[in-house]
């Protein structure tokens, strides 16, 4: 009886003191992702629902330091089998997701990863099977450690900052997403597959899987003066990476693979290579209106083969603050077939516009649709011509945004 | 860091010595090279073939410990202090160099046949890569390029870290000429060898206990840039070839430019078996196969 | 005699036609074309299976088109298709080749997301050189 006691008091206590954090993924191999050019692009990666492509990079799995994380992995995939490598997390052998010394996950099973969240910090997860294919073909994803109280702080004890930023690099190489390349043949009995690797030539430049013109219509980060931005840059791709920042940014580098730097290094220009992660601390006292480029350099010849920018807005805060305007926003049907009706209050009059993007990105409708009055009030709009898929949609009333996400089915 | 590299020339009976610095150098580091070694070590500049992971040979060249070709560079080894006297014989038919990146203007040319005589030291513990600086890259690439590892302890391995375009390897070896910009390697290898075979290398295959302080030394002799991740363990900068400023970095990715190299301590806090390997995932390929590049293992029980 | 000769001439016509139409079916299901799943509303269908049978001597390609879906639209849902596994449930597509004598099989995964409710999903899967010859599969699914 005491034994029960005390056993059960011990699993209270284990409960209180260190968080749980589960995670359900999917792994999927008919996924598909609009590229820059408009075309679509066959992708493999993870998802966290049945009726939405996995989206590139893979959904973020975050947790406190100090949690424990449990990940129920399901492979959906006919002809693949996957593993999750928990990349930078020191998780031991059992939980390392290389299939030769632990497991892999084949065709309707389930693998299960486990792991106590280390020191806080950028760290990654994906696939390590065939792993120099599969994770061109999109089975790559962030993990951030937050530390041990969940704040806007770098680690215990770090620097506390105002926004937060992920930049996720990497490349495509069209002819990799081929049925030819991605329906490589599986031997079950083998330690590991022995893959054909075609010559790699990447025609995408990707940062959080848009480029060039998808880039054009976003920008990652919007800030005020003064306020500190957080930047955690990643390489996941197998180019070299220069990220060069606007000096009016005044960039510092504060961490690299989960662990601060002994001595920070003041620099516009962070070099990131495959693998890397690194923590960078941004703030400006005056507007910025600017782009951080990123370069790809081939790491086999050294030749820049390409450039993307990030587009940086950075304002002076209002000096009277607003109320907001916009309140209650609501959209249904979610998930939606010919119509959306998105629905929400307004506690003024105000001049109502509003913007659809697909989760890759690509803007698909941008309207200032009119002046309403204050009151209950509703937007229709036409879905019937969307491709299945999942959607953001981002309402203003001049002084706020508000974003939900919607499905077309 | 204080080191000194002297060159003795069969031709020529005078010694260049850094006088300026010597007596400083031997006030502080007294204790040292009042126990400091002197090691003897003689390199063949060797011609052969080299067996690639799939069985296809290509031409090579490296700095060996006999006459007879081996693909594998030797390993050089000193302790903090120590005094390497190196004899290198060059045992081709065409003129090579002998040079040790990063130390100040004493390197040579060897005519066949010739043997041009080094003395190497250094107060600190540290790598080097010593490699044929003569048409560079050419000769390096040609597998001309080994390291020196200053400070081992009785838990060091080392990874001289290669890539090679195979084709590329028989056409200079007939002279031919390559065009850099449009390089793009088949094989990768460590310490010669490639994925399985590294792992039965007992220089490179990082085995050990929990708590054991492990030193590797790791050196890009190869034409391209790679990028060498652990699974399981960070590692911490002990020494770095490219900045002073990444010394106590704790790091599971190690950036590896041209004939640039670390120093990492690995001091193992959990048992099992954990890959390292290239993340830039091209290079863990050989003969176009995954995974048969650069790719091995550590174990710790 | 002469309307014996009828009869035997009626008689052999129909057996020759009913030869026809037997060896016409390429496929057939195995067990019941009906799938039908209770599940708690919180759990989950990760496999309501319908298998068929290519009854050729020859590699079969089947097509399947989606006649029906009235799921619940908060519920979570996809479909495999013997050969590839789809997000969510297409309007139509093929499967991979049939060999003579394996089975194929189309399958349906669904996850309720705590709403009670049910629905169907009917597809009709066919010969696409010969799109007489065709079955209904459906799936029920009722989330409590």
């Amino acid at each position: 009886m005491m034994k029960t006691l005390l056993t059960a008091l011990f699993i209270c206590c284990s409960l209180f003191l260190n968080a749980q954090t589960n995670v359900f993924l999917i792994g999927r191999t008919l996924g598909e992702k609009i590229i820059a050019n408009g075309d679509t692009m066959r992708v493999f990666g993870f998802a966290s629902n049945l009726s939405s492509h996995p989206p590139i990079p893979a959904p973020l799995i975050e947790a406190n330091q100090g949690d424990s994380v449990h990940i129920d992995f399901w492979n959906v995939s006919q002809l693949h089998h996957h593993t999750i490598h928990l990349h930078g997390l020191d998780v031991n052998q059992a939980n390392d997701g290389v299939p030769m010394l632990s497991f892999d996950v084949d065709h309707m099973e389930h693998g299960w990863y486990h792991f106590k969240a280390p020191h806080a910090g950028t760290y990654l997860y994906h696939c390590h099977v065939g792993s120099t294919l599969h994770l061109q073909a999109g089975m790559y994803g962030p993990v951030v450690i937050r530390p041990s109280d969940g704040s806007n702080t770098t680690w215990d004890g770090g620097y506390a900052f105002d926004t937060e930023t992920m930049l996720f690099m990497s490349e495509f190489d069209t002819f990799w997403h081929s049925d030819s390349i991605l329906d490589h043949e599986h031997d079950n009995g083998a330690v590991h597959d022995s893959l054909e690797i075609p010559r790699y030539t990447p025609d995408f430049f990707a940062i959080n899987g848009l480029s060039d013109q998808q880039l054009e219509d976003t920008v990652e980060l919007t800030s005020k003066t003064n306020y500190v931005n957080y930047f955690r840059l990643v390489n996941i791709g197998y180019c070299s990476n220069k990220v060069i920042f606007p000096g009016s940014l005044n960039a510092i580098i504060i961490d690299s693979d989960g662990r601060p730097l002994p001595n920070n290094v003041i620099s516009d220009t962070v070099e990131i290579y495959p693998g890397e992660r690194y923590g960078v601390l941004a703030e400006s006292s005056t507007p910025v209106l600017d782009s951080i480029e990123v370069h790809y350099f081939d790491m086999m010849t050294g030749v820049l083969k390409d450039v993307q920018y990030v587009k940086v807005d950075i304002q002076i805060p209002n000096q009277v603050a607003e109320l907001p305007k916009l309140n209650n926003l609501r959209l249904a049907p979610n998930p939606t077939e010919l119509e959306l009706k998105v629905t929400f209050d307004l506690i003024q009059p105000a001049t109502i516009g509003f913007r659809v993007v697909s989760i890759d990105g690509r803007l698909i409708k941008s309207e200032l649709v009119k002046r309403y009055l204050s009151g209950n009030q509703s937007i229709s709009i036409n879905t019937s011509n969307y491709s299945a898929g999942q959607y953001i949609i981002s309402i203003t009333d001049g002084t706020r945004v508000v974003s939900k996400q919607f499905v077309k089915k | 860091m204080e080191c000194r590299v002297r060159k003795k020339s069969s031709k020529n009976k005078f010694y260049r010595v850094k006088s300026a610095f010597l007596s400083m150098v031997c006030f502080i580091s007294f204790q040292a090279i009042f126990f400091a070694n002197n090691i003897d070590q003689t390199l063949f500049v060797n011609a052969g073939q080299a067996y690639c992971v799939d069985g296809h040979q290509m031409a090579f060249k490296a700095f060996n410990s006999t006459g007879v070709f081996e693909q594998q560079n030797v390993q050089l080894s000193v302790g903090v202090g120590d005094t390497l006297s190196l004899s290198v014989i060059n045992n081709d038919t065409i003129v090579h160099g002998f040079d040790v990146k990063g130390m100040l203007g004493l390197r040579d040319t060897i005519l066949p046949g010739d043997t041009a005589q080094f003395v190497f030291s250094s107060a600190d513990l540290g790598l080097f890569i010593y490699y044929d600086h003569l048409n560079y890259p050419n000769h390096a690439y040609m597998g001309l390029s080994g390291i020196i590892g200053v400070g081992i302890n009785e838990q060091s391995f080392f990874w001289n870290i290669k890539d090679h375009q195979s084709e590329w390897n028989d056409s200079l070896a007939f002279g031919g000429v390559v065009d850099w910009l449009n390089y793009y390697p088949d094989y990768f290898t460590i310490n010669g060898r490639s994925n399985p075979n590294i792992n039965g290398d007992t220089t490179a295959r990082v085995e050990g206990e929990i708590g054991d302080t492990i030193l590797i030394f790791m050196a890009n002799t190869g034409q391209a840039e790679h990028s060498i991740h652990f699974h399981g363990y960070h590692c911490e900068i002990l020494y770095s070839t490219m900045s002073t400023s990444h010394i106590g970095r704790i790091k599971d990715t190690f950036p590896l430019k041209r004939l640039e190299g670390y120093v990492l301590r690995l001091v193992p806090d959990q048992v099992g078996e954990y890959p390292v390997h290239d993340h830039n995932l091209l290079s863990i390929t050989g003969g176009g196969l995954y995974p048969f590049g650069m790719f091995l293992t550590i174990l710790i029980q | 005699m002469r309307l014996v000769k009828i009869y035997l001439f009626v008689a052999l016509a129909i057996v020759l036609v009913s030869f026809n139409l037997t060896d016409a079916r390429s496929f057939k299901i195995l067990g019941n074309g009906v799938q039908n799943s209770t599940v708690d509303r919180n759990g989950r269908v990760e496999l309501a299976e319908i298998k068929f049978l290519n009854t050729t001597e020859n590699d079969l390609y089947l097509h399947w088109e989606r006649l029906e879906n009235t799921l619940p639209i908060e519920w979570d849902y996809s479909m495999c298709a013997f050969g590839k596994c789809q997000i969510g449930i297409p309007s139509g597509g093929a499967l991979k080749l049939i060999s003579p004598g394996k089975p194929g099989f189309l399958a349906l995964h669904v996850f309720p997301k705590g709403i009670q409710g049910q629905g169907t999903v009917q597809f009709k899967l066919f010969d696409p050189k010969d799109k007489s010859n065709f079955e209904l599969l459906e799936f029920h699914i009722i989330a409590e």
